[in-house]
């Protein structure tokens, strides 16, 4: 009984490292050029789609596709911020929203043209289904564990580069001020640029982890948006291991209402975000001071 | 004495009174020459003109974009449903209570997501239609995931024949749609009007001014809320049923609705209305294409943003002024909508 309920919270746990892996790039946008990405799942279900044209087409093993799709997914990200988004980034809080949410709806339709409605799957050569013990009868899945792992890597890669680099001085510099930064030479569009790519490089990692998880359509973008968003509000704006604590809280409460019938499982996610935003509305963490 | 310009600019707004008059003469007479075809397009035109008005207030003129509209319309929907039907009261009096149970959902609702700034208040009321529309789906009585028919004593209980219920649908359709868009005009010329117009702008200088946002905000959403869900008790009177996924519909009551107001021109009063028109031909002409005519919407969308923010009405104001090659003082319709702003 208590090793199936501590087997319950490690999945909740390590369902919460993908969620997490869905926030940050949303959570990084927002951080440097205040631009909520509702194209974000969106996004993230078109990777997995050209990740699944790779292993497909191509017969690459998931993780080689990953190698290939990260670069293809900067690049996209770099060409959608220089072609679209620095382009009404100065018209109010209301423009790009619209904008981003018309190319939500062009994303998932488009999906829908290539690929009809069916849900896909990627699959893994057995990784999906492999599982670890872990003693005292406690099994976890091998892949929800590496994606967790994966997702504490990638984290603290992005925290590093923020936190560390001189780049991240920049970034940090264009976040808290872009005019200023402007104004001291710093190239602030080609900033923007490189964090969307960086952005959807990390989309392209959450896209394959997602597709070797579960099945995904062209219709599941908005899902993922949502759990995105709840895992970056949860864990407190511009916070990145914040969201990894978000991604994790909403793991656990959608594992805990899976249990009690299988349409709950979303909604005991919502119920966690809205209880917890009347309890502590700035998220747990607050935004980390710039050192 | 007028100048030239004054006196042509006064033509103008007189001849489009005018015509917004004949239209309106003409759609009251409509059941009695049109077919009924016709009566059941131009009443689904009218929710969406409401709807949209509505997205409207809250996105253009009060700085509270959401993308859960739909929450309310299926709370609309589905009071509708308890009221008549479940709790077997008559169907004009339930028709009637649906915006009182809007306007007390919108309450709480807006106290959950208040802190939520822009684009996160816009999808903490996504989150919470989806929530309430999980929810829906496991209330008992309401037919559960897959909804449940209006029972005939209900159905009918606005004409016995497809020809007076569809007659009494398109009036009581009209009636909301005209109301709310001439509600709208009187609210946007009223000192409240003023005060939501200041408060997008400039929150804090509103408040410097004495502007109490924490009243105003609160006030308009559960307005909407009320609005919105009359809309979605009159659309389950089109349709005839209820369900989580139709009554909730994110594709029917906000996706669509946030492009007609894009595309019509997003803080104006005539932007819903031309863009409500435009959608439903577009929509009848392309329907054929399926998704792609998403795709379609979604681009001009995109381009309207990018190019032309205020939509059709932006557009039509600086078509107007380039023709007339006279100076304009100010763009005809917005000053149709706005004329006391200054």
């Amino acid at each position: 009984m208590v090793t199936g309920w501590i087997e319950l919270l490690l999945q909740g746990v390590l369902l919460g490292g993908l969620y997490a892996l869905f926030g940050v790039g949303l959570s990084l946008v927002f951080g440097v050029m205040r631009l909520v990405n509702i194209a974000h799942g969106d996004l993230i279900v078109l990777m997995a789609y050209v990740g699944l044209l790779l292993t497909d087409k191509l017969g690459l093993g998931p993780f080689t596709a990953l190698l290939v799709l990260i670069p293809l997914s900067c690049a996209f990200g770099f060409a959608l911020q220089a072609a679209l988004f620095e382009r009404i980034l100065n018209a109010g809080p209301l423009a790009p929203l619209l904008v981003a949410f018309g190319l939500a709806v062009v994303i998932q339709n488009s999906l829908l043209v290539g690929f009809g409605a069916d849900s896909q799957k990627l699959t893994a050569g057995g990784i999906e289904v492999a599982s670890l013990s872990l003693g005292s009868g406690i099994d976890v899945g091998v892949l929800p564990l590496l994606t967790f792992a994966i997702a504490v890597i990638t984290i603290g890669a992005l925290q590093l580069l923020v936190y560390r680099s001189s780049f991240g001085r920049l970034l940090r510099a264009v976040s808290d001020d872009r005019q200023a930064a402007d104004l001291l030479g710093v190239n602030t569009r080609t900033i923007y640029r490189i964090a969307m790519a960086i952005s959807m490089g990390v989309t392209a990692i959450a896209a394959i982890m997602m597709a070797m998880r579960a099945n995904f359509a062209p219709s599941s973008g908005p899902t993922q948006l949502i759990f995105a968003f709840e895992a970056v509000v949860i864990g407190g704006l511009g916070n990145l291991w914040g969201t990894l604590a978000g991604g994790i809280i909403l793991g656990v409460a959608q594992i805990a209402g899976a249990q009690i019938d299988a349409a709950w499982q979303v909604l005991f996610g919502h119920l966690a975000f809205l209880g917890l935003l009347a309890v502590r509305p700035n998220g747990l963490l607050q935004r980390m001071a710039p050192e | 004495m007028m100048s030239a310009s004054d006196r042509l600019s006064h033509v103008l707004r007189t001849s489009i009174i005018a015509v917004a008059i004949a239209a309106l003469a003409l759609v009251v007479m409509w059941p009695m020459v049109g077919s009924l075809n016709s009566l059941r397009y131009l009443a689904e035109l009218f929710v969406l003109i409401g709807l949209a008005q509505m997205w409207n207030l809250l996105s253009g003129y009060a700085g509270m974009a959401t993308v859960g509209q739909h929450l309310f319309v299926g709370v609309g929907a589905y009071s509708f449903y308890g009221l008549a039907v479940l709790a077997g009261w008559p169907a004009p009096l339930a028709l009637l209570c649906t915006p009182v149970l809007g306007a007390m959902s919108a309450l709480p609702a807006f106290a959950m997501i208040v802190r939520l700034r822009t684009a996160y208040f816009a999808i903490g009321t996504w989150v919470l239609a989806e929530s309430v529309k999980i929810i829906a789906a496991k209330l008992p009585g309401f037919g559960h995931g897959l909804g449940a028919s209006l029972p005939v004593p209900v159905a009918t209980a606005f004409g016995s024949s497809s020809a007076t219920r569809l007659t009494a649908i398109f009036y009581l359709t009209f009636i909301t749609a005209t109301g709310l868009t001439l509600g709208m005009a009187v609210l946007m010329r009223s000192r409240i009007g003023l005060a939501l117009r200041a408060l997008r702008d400039q929150e804090s200088a509103a408040h410097v001014f004495g502007i109490n946002s924490r009243r105003l905000r609160p006030m308009i959403f559960a307005g909407v809320g009320a609005a919105l869900a009359l809309l979605g008790a009159l659309t389950t009177l089109q349709r005839l049923r209820i369900s989580p996924d139709t009554s909730f519909s994110l594709l029917d009551y906000t996706v669509n609705i946030i492009f007609i107001v894009i595309i019509g021109g997003i803080g104006s009063t005539a932007g819903p209305v031309i863009g409500a028109v435009i959608f439903i031909v577009l929509r009848e002409s392309l329907a054929n294409l399926g998704p792609i005519y998403l795709i379609i919407l979604g681009l001009v969308a995109i381009a309207m943003m990018l190019f032309e923010p205020k939509g059709v009405v932006g557009l039509i104001d600086r078509l107007a002024r380039l023709s007339l090659t006279i100076p304009f003082r100010r763009p005809i319709l917005s000053s149709l909508s706005n004329r006391k702003r200054t």
